[in-house]
């Protein structure tokens, strides 16, 4: 039968097709029956309609279509004709595709069931596995069916059947379930044992118990040694899935020889399977891993990327202890990577792309490519996802002999129509000025051609490189002094203008008419919207201040006198009272702290994430690669419990699997932090005047702060002490030191007596709060006066334990995940609580000794897990039922998420009474206690 | 691999999904967050492989079609990618065409390929050939007694089943070669690779075994035989179906297979030769002084042996968006003004080799410019046209031996794929 087009409206849409069939029973929006009666069934039965248009799908319909659906199903049950049964179902398939609810015909479709039609079976198994999960009571109706099916002397429904009756996920069949998949293992035919091999691993979903406590697993790996190739490569994925906590299923030397002498026989899914499995066998001897690389090289001619990066992904596992020979791999695997980069499609391009940049990113392999570089210049029409990487790339590997032609190369990127493939060009060029020092001079040059191009974005994206390119280079600053006051006028966004500020107030003496640029922007102040402009524009003007003071004095004082108005804007408030109080306080130590000569930078942190590329070189060939991190940073534990994978006591095995991985992470993000922080010591009197520098580090810095020694502290401790007594204000520092420092200090004292009421005006708040800083010890202090208040440590709650009556838990009550979770979703949050945490740094052992300590006061651990640095448990308790014990009691859920840096957060549900739920509460941090700060 | 598969027409409204694994809790939050991140997305920021909430979304467009994948682990990205693109390939061969409309007509097959094709989130059969044993389709009316337990499934010949019969026998090679040609705006050429691929139409009866021989420098070498000068050409890459039996070429560098029935790709390669462009183009632009005009001189020249002749050449040279009133001259062939692409198409039915023309072209521009105006020197001139019997590389066909009778016409033919010429 042909099947007429649709409407091409939308096909939930209300327009009516055309000419809808009248003869025709039922679907038409038309002149339809009263719906549903009962009356309607009987009126038609079985008779034979008169020959109307093909019926149509995909229609509008009406209230009561359901019903009407419903009768016709009833009617050509009885009736001879196979396509108009057919033609029935297929109805209720085009409604279940709409989206429109037919659950209700669960009873007529599966009287249907009994059909031999093929065509027919297949339909209504669909609709089955759609709706068993809301009609679980009915599918027990056709399990019969199905289980009769599965014993069909044809193989195809036999796999059908079984298939289907595996995919129906009900909890209440698993011994129906087991019986099918055993005999559909045992069967002669590949199609029906390949389905019942995926069905295990639907089993082990539905209960994992079942499938471990069996044989199965032990069919399972004899299978993988079936003649079919479909049977092994499933046999392989159950197997590996089953034991995906232990990190994937173990390969021993046979498995591994019999699959590579079979490789050739697989389909494209099977070999890229294999191949990704192989990574689990280590070789013996060198011998045996050369063995292996000859048997699969010739699999790099294969059509199909996912086989070719599958190859690639064995080969650098199996090199990555051997430089030498992971250097010879990468070689002959150059060829096949390139021709997968310029013939696939854009989206398979990229996933290649991805996996090139980062086979470059280990120092020693760029030689590879060094070469090729041609390949990986854009073309016109590519994504922009694809210039991106491509970009990246030729910034790895760029060499002081390619980089001539490469920075032509990205010159014409610079027009590109892509403002954002601009931007990140021009980035990339001050990344290669950075890289190789000998391309600076014509870097520098390109850089000049792009202001002259005078597109505001692309002029904006040059001066933020240009100031990146002066902090290494700064000599170079002769170069570029010319264009300063263009580059004041072109730039359009606050980022652009900020690096413009940091050249005119760290270079300003170069510079003629400096302090009349900074003039217009400080009489503009008020207007300026952003922030982070006008605390450059401060520091700027500082820092020009002891470079050029008779010229700066006035717009300094003017400058300041505004921005300690400003209220806007905290930073630049509590910036602007710093400047001035340091200023009153001693105008050559300001200088030494504001105005210091400053080191050249060699190197920017953002750069150096070696260790995050170490690691996924053992996630090759998965999307860890395309995301740059680690799997934990995206796969979500929280939905792996949902999946029914952390379950019960495995649950504890994984989790600390996972863990050693997160605390890695965490130990490199803390160890990054004392290395900034030593970093920050060697720069420390420029410290306070650079902040504003690297908006990106900030951040780090202030909490750097914390523990260094008297630099910013001390004259932190000064200014809460000017404050205080401000008549001193005047005097300080006046007609000391040399006669040019002298000559700043003097402009100081009478600019200061300009806005000195200012200061002293200050809203009382900040100033009591600064005032007390400088009495304090300063942790506190420093992050008062920086505005940054972190909110102090909360109260500990007073113990409970010994006036309070506390709860009675029972010993291990009855409780499993799925029964958990369906609890835990039902019950709205009665508690919810944080307190600080007080992890020990060794967080190896923390899931274990939480679970343990919780485990002593009867508070269960249902799952746990690590995610990032964030550890996250699910416990469960119940209170003893009635004296004897008989009786169940109240049940409490619990959800507590531990981090180092932000606390212990409880979240309680229960559906017991508010004063069980505040027993309870207590119980719990009881059990928590050693894991909770002062 | 995937958890759920889902087909979207183009506003990211599911048209058909299949969520194998029952992981995904909510279908139509995936569907929502699709809309979020690709179609309402901004064209820079779109990628085809992203994560949310720890639900990594795969996606590919057909037609006015998206294809997703989503899954909740750390998958296989490229082979998620790659079964999208296969998965293109067996609903075209059939509907023919794939598209929304096509989908939306055979839902109910769309469902049973899906399900044939992939279990629990892994990928099963995917050879059409194959499939076709499992999936009886409307078209075919099948009475109850024609289904055959199907064999080809678990063959080792996995992608041909036995017993296909053919009135005629006949098979068809094309070599189809692209070149990639990238030169910069001051004429030099920057990259040049070809990308060539063997296609084959097969119409074979039974299991025919199948060698094909072709002057392949290394086969030459390996055989110790002589070769004419530069008769012989090095392939850089080579990829073959899987239908080629890789030790045996790894071994002597013959290829052998038995191939699957209809069309197939048996071969890919790649070269990185040096090569010049066939027809180049040199274009002129003369805006005036009165800026109100705009003038074009284009001039193509093939620089291919003069008795061959490349057909359908298309010669497409970006205009500013807002130009009017074009008019066009030239000696050969026609020009059109496409406003929509903001180019002008010069088609030429017939360029023969070792001659040059010129079109020269004449636009009214507005006295008042649009804001991108000077973005279209930015965008490359393309040429596209395709020359029989010539091969960019040089790579012939020896011989293709079929053991099993039948006879097959070889027909190699280029085509000059696309190449980009910056224009300033």
């Amino acid at each position: 039968m042909s099947i007429p087009p649709p409407p091409r409206t939308n096909p939930v849409g209300p327009p009516p097709p055309p000419g809808a069939p009248s003869g025709h029973p039922s679907i038409g929006p038309t002149p339809a029956p009263p719906p549903g009666g009962p009356g309607g069934a009987t009126s038609l039965p079985g008779a034979s309609r008169p020959p109307g248009p093909p019926p149509q799908f995909f229609v509008d319909h009406k209230k009561g279509e359901v019903n009407e659906l419903r009768q016709l199903l009833r009617q050509v049950q009885l009736d001879k004709d196979q396509q108009k049964k057919r033609d029935a179902i297929k109805k209720v398939i085009a409604y279940m595709t709409l989206g429109i609810d037919v659950s209700k015909l669960f009873s007529e479709m599966i009287m249907a069931t009994s059909t031999t039609d093929l065509v027919q079976k297949k339909m209504i198994y669909l609709y089955l596995a759609n709706y068993a999960e809301s009609n679980s009571e009915l599918a027990i109706l056709a399990v019969n069916t199905l289980q009769k099916d599965c014993r069909d002397e044809d193989p195809t429904i036999r796999g059908l059947a079984l298939r289907s009756l595996c995919s129906l996920r009900l909890t209440n069949m698993v011994e129906y379930l087991e019986a099918a998949i055993r005999r559909g293992l045992n069967d002669h035919n590949g199609y029906v044992r390949k389905t019942a091999v995926v069905g295990c691993l639907k089993l082990y979903h539905i209960s994992p118990e079942v499938v471990k406590d069996s044989d199965l697993l032990s069919i399972l790996y004899k299978l993988t040694a079936d003649g079919d190739p479909q049977v092994v490569t499933n046999a392989l994925c159950a197997l590996n899935e089953m034991h995906t906590e232990e990190g994937g299923m173990a390969f021993d030397r046979n498995l591994m020889i019999h699959l590579l002498n079979r490789i050739r026989y697989f389909s494209e899914w099977g070999q890229s399977i294999i191949l990704n499995l192989l990574t689990h066998y280590p070789p013996a001897d060198d011998n045996e891993r050369f063995d292996i690389m000859n048997i699969l090289e010739e699999r790099l001619k294969h059509a199909s990327a996912a086989v070719v990066l599958g190859v690639t992904k064995c080969f650098v596992c199996l090199t990555e202890s051997h430089p030498e020979l992971h250097y010879q791999v990468l070689l002959r695997l150059k060829d096949p990577l390139l021709t997968l980069v310029s013939t696939s499609c854009f989206e398979l391009s990229y996933t290649v792309l991805v996996h090139i940049l980062l086979l470059l990113s280990k120092v020693d392999s760029l030689g590879v490519m060094e070469h090729d570089y041609k390949h990986f210049f854009c073309r016109y029409n590519e994504p922009s996802y694809i210039k991106t990487v491509k970009l990246d790339i030729l910034k790895t590997l760029a060499t002081p002999a390619n980089v001539g032609e490469i920075l032509t190369e990205l010159s014409e990127y610079v027009s590109d129509v892509d403002s954002d493939i601009a931007k990140k060009t021009i980035q990339a060029v001050g990344a290669l000025a950075l890289k190789i020092p000998e391309a600076v001079d014509t870097i520098v040059e390109q850089l000049l051609g792009f202001l002259s191009l005078d597109i505001d974005y692309v002029s904006t994206a040059t001066v933020v490189v240009m100031k990146d390119l002066l902090r290494k280079y700064q000599q170079q600053f002769s170069r570029v002094v010319g264009v300063m006051e263009k580059c004041l006028k072109v730039v359009a966004d606050p980022e652009g203008l900020c690096a413009v500020l940091w050249m005119l107030g760290e270079f300003g003496e170069s510079i003629d008419d400096s302090p009349y640029l900074l003039e217009p922007l400080v009489e503009r102040f008020g207007e300026e919207e952003s922030a982070s402009v006008k605390t450059e524009l401060l520091t700027a003007a500082m820092k020009l201040f002891f470079k050029r003071p008779p010229e700066m004095q006035k717009i300094l004082g003017s400058l300041l006198s505004k921005a300690v108005q400003e209220t806007s804007s905290p930073d630049v408030h509590d910036r602007a009272l710093l400047y001035y109080r340091l200023v009153s306080y001693n105008v050559l130590e300001a200088q030494r702290i504001i105005n210091c000569a400053k080191q050249p930078v060699e190197g920017f942190q953002e750069n150096v994430d070696k260790d995050v590329k170490e690691k996924l070189f053992g996630e090759f060939n998965s999307l860890s690669v395309l995301y740059g991190q680690t799997y934990h940073k995206f796969v979500n534990t929280k939905n792996i419990f949902a999946a029914g994978r952390y379950q019960g006591s495995e649950s504890r095995g994984a989790s600390t699997d996972a863990l050693p991985e997160a605390l890695d992470t965490t130990q490199t993000d803390l160890n990054g932090l004392p290395a900034a922080a030593a970093a920050a010591a060697d720069e420390e009197p420029n410290l306070l005047g650079d902040t504003a520098d690297q908006p990106s580090t900030s951040l780090l810095m202030d909490h750097t702060h914390v523990p260094l020694p008297d630099g910013p502290a001390a004259a932190l401790g000064g200014v809460g002490v000017g404050v205080g007594d401000g008549g001193d204000l005047l005097g300080l520092g006046g007609g000391e030191g040399e006669e040019q420092r002298a000559a700043p200090t003097t402009v100081a004292d009478s600019l200061l007596g300009d806005i000195e009421h200012e200061a002293t005006s200050v809203p009382p708040a900040a100033a009591s709060s600064a005032g007390s800083a400088g009495s304090q010890p300063h942790p506190g202090a420093l992050d008062l006066a920086f505005g940054l208040t972190t909110s102090p440590p909360p109260a500990p709650s007073p113990s409970t334990s010994s006036t309070t009556p506390s709860i009675a838990l029972a010993s291990r009550p009855a409780m499993d995940a799925p029964q958990f979770e369906r609890r835990w979703t039902a019950l709205s949050v009665r508690h919810t609580e944080s307190r600080s945490a007080a992890l020990p740094t060794d967080t190896h052992s923390v899931l274990a000794a939480v679970e343990q300590s919780c485990e002593q006061r009867r508070i269960y651990c249902m799952a746990s897990g690590a995610a990032g640095s964030q550890l996250k448990f699910f416990f469960y308790a119940m209170e003893e039922g009635g004296p004897g014990g008989g009786g169940v009691g109240v049940y409490f859920f619990v959800e507590c998420v531990m981090e180092a840096g932000s606390g212990v957060k409880v979240t309680v549900k229960s559906e017991g009474g508010a004063d069980k739920v505040a027993l309870f509460v207590a119980e719990l941090w009881r059990a928590l206690q050693q894991f909770i700060g002062a | 691999m995937a958890s759920a598969l889902f087909i979207l027409d183009m506003k990211g409204k599911t048209i058909i999904s299949r969520n194998y694994r029952g992981d995904i809790s909510s279908m139509s939050s995936v569907t929502d967050r699709f809309q979020q991140n690709v179609i309402e997305q901004e064209d820079a920021l779109v990628k085809p492989i992203f994560h949310e909430d720890g639900v990594t979304f795969c996606w590919i467009t057909y037609n006015n079609l998206y294809l997703l994948g989503v899954t909740q682990r750390n998958s296989n990205a490229m082979m998620i990618m790659t079964f999208l693109y296969k998965l293109t390939e067996v609903f075209r061969d059939y509907f023919k065409e794939l598209e929304e409309e096509s989908i939306r007509d055979n839902f109910v097959i769309t469902y049973e390929l899906l399900d044939e094709m992939v279990d629990n989130g892994y990928p099963q059969a995917t050879e059409v050939k194959v499939l076709r044993e499992y999936i009886k389709n409307e078209a075919h009316q099948l009475s109850v007694d024609a289904i055959k337990p199907p064999t080809a499934i678990t063959n080792a010949v996995s992608w041909r089943s036995e017993g296909i019969k053919h009135k005629k026998n006949e098979i068809f090679l094309d070599v189809v070669e692209k070149l990639n040609l990238l030169v910069s705006s001051n004429g030099t050429v920057l990259r040049s690779e070809i990308l060539g691929c063997l296609k084959m139409k097969s119409f074979l009866s039974g299991m025919p075994e199948l060698k094909l021989g072709l002057n392949d420098k290394l086969l030459f070498e390996a055989t110790g035989r002589p070769m004419a000068r530069g008769k012989a050409v090095e392939m850089e890459d080579v990829k073959f179906h899987q239908c080629v039996r890789l030790a045996r070429f790894e071994n002597d560098r013959t290829i052998s297979f038995i191939p699957p029935d209809g069309e197939f790709e048996l071969m890919s390669y790649r070269l990185n030769t040096h090569v010049k462009a066939l027809i180049w183009i040199e274009a002129v632009v003369d805006a005036g002084r009165s800026k109100s005009r705009l003038e074009y001189m284009i001039k193509a020249k093939s620089q291919f042996k003069s008795r061959s002749v490349a057909n359908n050449v298309e010669i497409h040279v970006p205009v500013p968006s807002d130009v009017d009133s074009p008019s066009f001259k030239t000696s050969i062939g026609s020009v059109r003004y496409l406003p929509q692409e903001d180019v002008m198409v010069w088609s030429i039915k017939q360029f023969q080799g070792q001659k040059d023309f010129i079109m020269k072209a004449n636009f009214g521009l507005p006295s008042i410019s649009a804001d991108n105006r000077e973005s279209y020197t930015k965008r490359p001139i393309t040429v596209k046209f395709e020359i029989p019997y010539f091969t960019v590389s040089g790579i012939t066909v020896r011989y293709l031996k079929i053991i099993e009778k039948s006879g097959y016409q070889a027909l190699p033919w280029v085509s000059n794929g696309d190449y980009q010429l910056r224009m300033s």
